[in-house]
């Protein structure tokens, strides 16, 4: 079985067929559609984090540096006013910055733990402040997209990317397609190998594993992905700018990860939503909502010692 | 005869302390070689300066004619060498059928002579523990998925790390039976132990460590004679 585990499944049946229907409800209100397609954008990059972090041991805080690229990438390969293809771009914008993240990875990866940390974060700095100083890509204020891609294959198109439903369809897809793409890596031996180096370098490197060609690769398939989320969240609101590239945003989806339940990849849709449920909630019940935000999130972090994920699973799993 | 193995002169340091003073051993394609001493004499420290987990600051590893010393662990372990670490390292995030499907590999000819099925016919207990995460088996259990790990990785050589070590004397005596089908398969065996009752019949020669030099090695005819110098060795 794919999902092999309960709450998963139950998760899977619940969150979709929920999702699928919500814009029927909402037809009259596009700034919800809107609103949870961000979500849903964003849910897709911490699950890409996720990966990194929970199932390769990985912790990096320059991982937005790949979100930010998405949006960059797209403005730099895109003819300004031509509809380009959506799906011919994401595979461009995807193997772009998998090039980057096999250059990049080939230096951070030569490092573990604090000082991963510390160089992902100096990489992240240093092309926030490249494109921030920038003219040429807008500085500070970043960049328009004036033209959003066209999605046909074979002359069939069904989605049309200025229609935020159909928008948030493509959205919800993409984040269904990711949740299984990650569950069939994690369960091929690929997968399990990573499983075992997070667990024991050492003893896999005794197996005969070049554990950095692994890691390497996780590395570069997490940033691709990663920079599918930006491209998606810069066609959305049709600008790309550093913040996007901020160390914040790699620090706020580390956040939701952890709240999400660390490495069950699920678990990174369930602490986005939680998060960004707790954020919109608060800001409008008060201004001091940061306060109330953060003692809630140290709250469930404590409560939940493996995440909601993990929590829900000693709830309903029953072990073999 | 090509030797299999050839461990020459090894000097091995944890930071200043001394630990290998000059190691030598062959081992002979197709033998069982034992490794003994007491506590804190450099057999595990030997193991992982042979698979350069501990790299060795001088001296040689040379597996089938080939130098292994500038190799990373997992390049030597890709020549067919399997190890199966002392405390049996279990991956605790990994079911049984896991931890064998991950490391079963064909070796250098492209021979897959222990098949996961194969593994699963030798040590049938495992066969209905498949989908149990690794620390959840027994001692006995966690050994035996520990050497079937090792033979999936179809080796010429296995080494094995106190691998009936806490074990019930019947599960040890299992141990010892599938050591020995190992061996008459062909397998050879680097097999550091303290049981020398069992080893003498087993193994085809015998090294003694004492303070990381080798002291005694010798054929098991010769291991007989010495009997008691051995054991004056190993403090039994």
């Amino acid at each position: 079985m794919l999902f092999n585990k309960r709450t998963e499944r139950y998760f899977i049946w619940l969150f979709f067929p929920l999702a699928l229907l919500l814009p029927l409800f909402l037809e009259q209100n596009t700034f919800y559609v809107s609103k949870l397609t961000s979500v849903m954008i964003f849910a897709l990059f911490v699950m890409s984090l996720d990966y990194l972090v929970g199932r390769c041991g990985l912790i990096t805080l320059g991982h937005a540096m790949f979100y930010g690229l998405g949006g960059y990438l797209f403005w730099m390969i895109a003819p300004e006013y031509e509809a380009v293809n959506f799906w011919v771009y994401t595979f461009y914008i995807c193997m772009i910055a998998a090039a980057v993240a096999l250059v990049i990875g080939f230096l951070v990866l030569r490092t573990s733990g604090i000082y991963m940390i510390m160089i992902t974060l100096a990489f992240a700095q240093m092309t926030f402040y490249f494109f921030s100083d920038s003219i040429e890509f807008g500085g500070n204020d970043g960049l328009f997209i004036y033209v959003k891609p066209e999605t046909s294959i074979f002359g069939l198109s069904f989605f049309d990317l200025d229609n935020p439903t159909h928008f948030y369809y493509l959205c919800l897809l993409s984040l269904f397609n990711t949740l299984v793409f990650f569950r069939l890596l994690i369960r091929s031996r690929f997968g399990r190998v990573v499983d075992a180096i997070h667990e024991n370098p050492g003893r896999t490197t005794a197996l005969g594993y070049n554990i950095f060609l692994f890691r390497l690769m996780s590395y570069v398939i997490a940033s691709a992905l990663g920079a599918y989320a930006g491209y998606l969240f810069t066609l959305q609101y049709g600008f790309v700018n550093p913040s996007m590239l901020a160390w914040t945003t790699s620090g706020s989806a580390l956040v939701m990860s952890i709240l999400g339940g660390m490495g069950s990849i699920y678990g990174a849709v369930l602490g986005t939503f939680v998060y960004e449920g707790l954020h919109y909630s608060l800001e409008h019940l008060t201004e001091h909502w940061l306060l109330f935000m953060g003692a809630l999130i140290i709250a469930m972090v404590m409560l939940f010692k493996n995440g909601i994920a993990g929590y829900m699973e000693k709830l309903l799993e029953k072990r073999v | 005869m090509t030797k299999l193995l050839q461990v020459k002169g090894l000097h091995t340091y944890y930071g200043e302390s001394h630990i290998l003073h000059g190691v030598n051993f062959d081992i002979q394609p197709g033998q069982a070689v034992s490794l003994m001493g007491r506590n804190g004499m450099g057999k595990t420290t030997t193991l992982k300066s042979i698979l350069g987990l501990v790299p060795p600051r001088s001296g040689d590893v040379i597996f089938q004619g080939e130098e292994l010393s500038e190799l990373p662990t997992w390049q030597r372990m890709r020549k067919d060498i399997a190890y199966v670490p002392e405390g049996r390292g279990m991956f605790h995030n990994l079911t049984v059928k896991e931890h064998l499907e991950m490391a079963a590999r064909a070796n250098r000819n492209g021979e897959r002579n222990w098949t996961y099925q194969r593994v699963l016919e030798t040590f049938p207990r495992l066969q209905q523990r498949l989908s149990n995460l690794g620390t959840q088996l027994s001692g006995g259990e966690q050994q035996m998925l520990a050497i079937g790990r090792a033979l999936v990785t179809n080796p010429e050589l296995l080494i094995l790390d106190e691998a009936t070590e806490g074990l019930a004397p019947l599960i040890r005596k299992e141990i010892w039976q599938v050591i020995r089908t190992i061996k008459e398969s062909g397998i050879s065996t680097l097999i550091v132990d303290k049981n020398i009752q069992v080893l003498k019949e087993l193994c085809d020669q015998h090294i003694v460590l004492v303070k990381g030099q080798v002291v005694f090695s010798a054929g098991s005819e010769q291991l007989m004679h010495n009997l008691t110098e051995v054991e004056s060795y190993l403090g039994v």
